[in-house]
């Protein structure tokens, strides 16, 4: 078996390197095949990271974040049907962490009235959207300038907690500072929803979403609301079009 | 809170000024008639525009010559915030206007259509130094010298009296670089018009149209860049940016403007793709820049024009107007590999006429801004062609604009042989110099059995060799269903089994020059 292991290999090994190279070829039928998937054909999807600010006022002096510093990031699957030219639905998929810097004064109750240095809650969530786009303008096949408006509800799936505080006198405290953190908060309502709109040139969107849902459940009534419009800018990460292109 | 509410604003406010910016001012409006119009080709074209029109046999006028009705564009102007451009041969004009005023405006009894103007972007490919690498120098001389470029030097043909018109978006350098010396020193750019700007000074911006005109007729050290040296030039500024931004109205202006002033060349490095088009719309006929390319044949002028680079992207097909019937459209090849170059867009048609017609390298030594630099893109595989048009129309001044366009095309290196990636592959100057061999040795057999269909060569090479073989399957229509290229070193090359194609197609075998055709 091993005397003719080696010739065989030899054999194949030959004829493969002597093989027709195929340098080019094109099935010209199975390229003239029109694809349903396209920025502007009849189904689209696409990824998006988007990162946005808080942009309302807080209700009460008991209610401030640190504006700078509370942000939302949300990663997001979209699929889009087109309807028409002008018009298309659809339905996405998301994920959101929203950051509240808790500002910290003799007026703030969340979650208790304990100051500290820096305070922040964290609250993530998975969640679904459906929306409308309208579309402006006759295009190629992509994506255009448009104008979104939806729903979207979700479901929280993990949220913390965490407060700094740095001691003055480290030699008597035996260390620079302390941190505590408290996972899966119970005062914080398990769904959330809200509306969203969108406005978008190709890849390019500003965003904005307003929870309509409360943030804390009706055992904490005393927890005055936090912010609930969020503005922000989101990019699609997946696509050759240029993220600005003139129309 | 402040901060961020401005930072929001700026770009909220940035978002509806682009895209109201660019998504609505401008409008084509197409007129029924000329009424009033009146029209004199000999006060109006340039001497030689009156040539062409003469030698190729067409009409002095038609009614496409005569001006747009200057009663129209008061009455419309009126209406409307601003007009911008006017087209004779489509009779309308580019107007600024809002919805309402269009509105006005299509209530008129004497307009036809309202349309976008289209604007879009279409990306392509980028003291003066005139120092250049050794393998710079030999891609150089290489560019022109794969089209035969020494039979055309040897016989004295440069391209003298022909006029080639020259669109893009900017021509920096042409005025004092060395690589042009030559041309201006005869006087041989004859006008030159920014669209963008409305005046003469094309000599700035993106240098892109300086890259072009170096593939046409630059020459670097003695060394010609380009093949028509000799000619003499229309230079129009039609884009703001290189090919990120292309603007049709100007394009449409700048064709009249060529026309008139007796261009009897068109080079356009530029095309729409999937920003304004779907490929399906790639017929020749729903563009109206295909439509303007068109009419720019019907006048006698030659319309040269790149394939485009998206054969590697989702598009992969030309954009218009390289889809336009008489547009001779140039792909790409690699110039060290010697057959099509991956970014080179791809044929046919999306009504099934073949494209590219021809190919050319689409990797270039030419001269930018401030030096000889290697670049690439089907941008400059078009104007190594038109410069060789221009010398191959020199050669023979009785041909018509689309008799030269079939002969370059029957100059191809494959011809009779064709595919939808080489066209008829790259122009040979031999064709035009009488240089071309009277006959070509059979360099392969095609024989059959009961089974199977067989290519046989005598001649092979071996592994790297660049010995390719292309063959492709017609159907009954005449339309390729399969192409492919093949490097050869076996005596087999092909084999294909009879009953995998019925009766009626066909297919095609190019091997060392010599073409067979088998019918199943």
């Amino acid at each position: 078996m091993k005397n003719i292991l080696f010739p065989v290999l030899l054999v194949l090994l030959i004829t493969g390197v002597y093989s027709q190279t195929v340098l080019l070829e094109k099935d010209v039928r199975a390229d003239s095949v029109q694809s349903k998937w396209g920025p502007n054909r009849s189904n689209y999807i696409n990824i998006y990271f988007g990162f946005g600010f808080f942009a309302d006022p807080p209700v009460s002096d008991s209610a401030e974040i640190i504006y700078g510093k509370s942000n939302s990031y949300a990663l997001s699957v979209r699929y889009k049907k087109k309807i028409c030219e002008f018009w298309a639905v659809g339905l996405g998929l998301y994920y959101n962490a929203i950051n509240y810097s808790l500002k910290q004064s003799i007026y703030k109750v969340i979650p208790n009235k304990f100051i500290h240095d820096k305070e922040q809650m964290n609250v993530q969530y998975i969640g679904m959207e459906l929306y409308e786009r309208l579309n402006f303008k006759r295009r190629g096949d992509i994506i255009g300038v448009y104008v979104d408006a939806g729903l979207y509800a979700g479901l929280r799936i993990y949220s913390w907690n965490k407060s700094v505080d740095k001691f003055k006198n480290r030699e008597l405290s035996g260390a620079k500072k302390m941190e505590i953190t408290y996972k899966k908060l119970t005062y914080l309502e398990k769904f959330e929803y809200g509306i969203t709109a969108r406005m978008g040139i190709n890849r390019v969107a500003l965003y904005g979403t307003y929870r309509l849902s409360n943030l804390f459940t009706d055992d904490y009534t005393q927890y005055p609301e936090l912010p609930r419009l969020t503005i922000g800018v989101e990019v699609a990460l997946i696509g050759n079009n240029p993220v600005f292109t003139s129309e | 809170m402040n901060s961020f509410a401005n930072i929001i604003s700026c770009i909220i406010i940035s978002l509806i000024v682009y895209s109201s910016g660019y998504s609505q001012d401008r409008h084509w409006v197409f007129f029924t008639d000329k009424s009033g119009s009146e029209f004199d080709p000999f006060s109006y074209f340039d001497q030689k525009a009156v040539e062409r029109r003469i030698r190729q046999q067409l009409p002095l006028e038609d009614s496409a010559d005569y001006p747009v009705s200057r009663q129209y564009i008061k009455e419309v102007s009126i209406l409307v915030d601003a007009v911008t451009t006017e087209t004779r041969w489509f009779n309308g004009i580019a107007v600024i206007a809002s919805e309402e005023q269009l509105e006005k405006v299509g209530q008129l009894p004497y307009v036809r259509n309202i349309q976008p103007v289209f604007v879009q972007t279409y990306p392509a490919g980028d003291g003066y130094k005139t120092e250049m690498t050794e393998k710079l120098e030999d891609l150089l001389k290489r560019q022109t010298g794969r089209m035969g470029a020494s039979l055309f030097t040897g016989n004295g043909i440069d391209g003298k009296g022909i006029r080639i018109a020259i669109f893009d978006g900017g021509f920096p350098s042409v005025d004092t670089s060395p690589v042009f010396e030559h041309i201006r020193n005869d006087g041989r750019i004859i006008k030159t018009w920014d669209f963008t700007r409305k005046n003469e000074d094309v000599y700035k911006a993106v240098s892109h149209g300086t890259m072009v005109m170096s593939c046409i007729a630059g020459i670097v050290d003695g060394v010609k860049i380009g093949l028509a040296t000799g000619a003499e030039f229309l230079l129009a500024r039609t884009e703001i940016m290189t090919e990120p931004f292309s603007e049709e109205e100007n394009w449409l202006a700048a064709v009249e403007w060529a026309d008139k002033n007796g261009a009897d060349i068109i080079n356009s490095s530029l095309g729409y793709t999937f920003h304004r088009y779907f490929p399906w719309q790639m017929d020749g006929t729903t563009s109206l820049v295909a439509r303007a390319a068109n009419m720019a044949a019907s006048r006698g002028i030659l319309v040269v024009n790149a394939m485009g680079n998206d054969g590697a992207q989702k598009w992969q097909i030309a954009g218009t107007p390289a889809d336009a019937d008489s547009v001779l459209s140039v792909g790409g090849i690699d110039p060290d590999l010697d057959y099509h170059t991956s970014f080179s867009s791809f044929g046919p048609t999306s009504d099934k006429r073949m494209k590219p017609n021809v190919c050319a390298f689409g990797h270039v030594a030419a001269a930018g801004k401030k030096g000889i630099v290697k670049t690439q893109g089907t941008s400059f595989a078009s104007p190594l062609v038109a410069g060789f048009a221009a010398c191959a129309w020199q050669a023979d001044r009785n041909l018509t604009n689309m008799q030269l366009l079939k002969e370059i095309e029957k100059s191809g290196d494959l011809y009779p042989y064709y595919d939808y990636a080489h066209g008829y592959g790259v122009p040979q100057a031999a064709y035009f110099t009488k240089n071309k061999a009277a006959s070509v040795a059979v360099s392969f057999t095609i024989i059959t059995d009961t089974e199977y269909l067989y290519v046989m060569v005598s001649d092979k090479g071996v592994p790297g060799s660049g010995r390719y073989l292309y063959y492709h399957i017609e159907n009954e229509e005449g339309v390729i269903d399969y192409y492919a290229v093949i490097e050869v070193y076996r005596e087999e090359v092909l084999k294909i089994r009879l009953d995998e194609y019925s009766a009626g197609h066909t297919l095609k075998v190019h091997y060392k020059g010599y073409t067979e055709s088998y019918n199943f």
